[in-house]
């Protein structure tokens, strides 16, 4: 069997331009409050709140509640798997941007053998 | 932006590709721009408080002073019993610029000069204003008066050290407890406690002791800084390495920079042995910092 197209190493999490988004914001080993994300990507609440909730089940981020000062926050982070996906992810986009197949072709494990 | 699909992963077209990559690059954009931010305001309330303790130790060596007796660190640290604290003042200070600086450069982002900026750097020069007022103008000043005109000039500089506390710690974007640490490399290391070990020798060759060697040291620090600069064992290259310890270690070296400067131009005590404990204590945090874990960010 030959090399496949780079399209099956899509993650399936990661399709939509919101939640690609949110992980790309995630990726920099930074800790994001929910209403900074929400600005930072020109988005409203409920929609945030969905990717969150796509991207928490999948066991690409982590969601931590905190206080500053008396404020209640919503601290999110990108899991390792998360981070690893997203590379994947990434990858897989710039080889059909491209238009070449992925350097590690069939060998690259697609988002079925990430950890979730 | 909305969490809908656009196309199905078997339809991704090159261009919808090519798409999401941008995106993808214009939000890692500005969530570096958001840490950038963060770690500016952080600096600049630091390096507020170097200068407000900078201009406290002024006003402290100079509680008491008799008429023209000159006990001002940094500027004119001459003692009627020859102690010159000026250089040793001037070296932490110098090294505090130099690391900050570097740091400030380090960042993707660095703060252009905005208004805001000029602001922060003008109230920064005030305090010195005011310590080379007193210095020129009015050299007899009893020391209520040199308290409260320092303490006046350094308002705004304690001002803008809280408002940016206060920014620091509302941002929303912040790097988490890293998950990866690791000794500095070998440059980093000997860089480290040789800034350590230089400023604790400057401390105790301050001491009349030792003659003119502290002015010696302190004038081959300055020139080391200067030829260092922006090379890789250089204090600016130095300040990228450093995590917590290094930073808090420093802070350390230079509050007892300060604190010796005081001590030496107001002690009854044997100058010679206060500023070799001194010198010591001044070089101990550094020395130890730089074999302490400094954190690995990927990105």
């Amino acid at each position: 069997m030959g090399a496949h197209h780079p399209r099956h190493n899509l993650d399936d999490a990661l399709l939509t331009p919101l939640r690609f988004s949110v992980m790309a914001a995630l990726r920099a080993e930074v800790e994001i409050d929910f209403g900074t994300l929400r600005d930072l990507l020109e988005t409203d609440d409920s929609a945030l709140s969905k990717a969150i909730g796509t991207l928490g089940a999948a066991g690409y981020l982590a969601v931590r509640k905190g206080y500053v000062g008396n404020r209640p926050r919503t601290w999110l982070t990108a899991t390792s798997a998360g981070i690893t996906a997203l590379r994947i992810h990434v990858a897989a986009l710039q080889a059909i941007a491209a238009g070449l197949p992925p350097a590690g072709g069939p060998e690259t494990p697609g988002p079925d053998h990430i950890g979730r | 932006m909305n969490d809908q699909h656009s196309s199905d992963s078997s339809r991704l077209s090159t261009d919808a590709a090519a798409r999401l990559l941008q995106a993808s690059d214009t939000v890692d954009d500005r969530v570096r721009e958001a840490i950038a931010a963060r770690t500016q305001a952080i600096i600049d309330a630091w390096m507020a408080v170097a200068v407000v303790a900078y201009s406290l130790a002024f006003a402290f060596a100079n509680v008491g002073a008799a008429a023209g007796a000159g006990l001002i660190p940094g500027v004119d640290g001459t003692t009627g019993e020859g102690v010159s604290v000026t250089f040793l003042v001037l070296s932490a200070f110098l090294a505090a610029s130099g690391l900050t600086d570097g740091l400030t450069q380090s960042l993707r982002h660095p703060t252009g000069p905005g208004a805001k900026r000029r602001g922060y750097v003008t109230a920064s020069l005030l305090p010195f204003a005011a310590i080379a007022y007193l210095v020129f103008f009015a050299p007899t000043a009893s020391w209520p008066l040199a308290l409260m005109i320092v303490t006046v000039a350094a308002a705004p500089v304690v001002v803008l050290a809280i408002r940016s506390a206060q920014r620091a710690k509302l941002a929303g974007v912040r790097r988490p407890e890293p998950a990866l640490s690791a000794l500095l490399d070998p440059s980093g290391r000997v860089g480290t406690a040789i800034l350590g070990l230089w400023l604790g020798a400057i401390g105790t060759l301050t001491a009349p002791t030792f003659g003119i060697a502290g002015l010696i040291a302190a004038c081959a620090f300055f020139l080391v800084l200067l030829g260092t600069r922006t090379t890789r064992c250089g204090l600016d290259r130095l300040a990228e390495d450093w995590g917590r310890t290094q930073w808090t270690a420093f802070g350390c070296s230079y509050l007892l920079v300060l604190a010796l400067s005081v001590l030496l131009a107001r002690t009854t005590w044997d100058v010679g042995v206060v500023g070799v404990v001194g010198g010591i204590l001044i070089a101990a945090p550094l020395v130890f910092a730089a074999f302490r874990p400094a954190p690995i960010w990927e990105a």
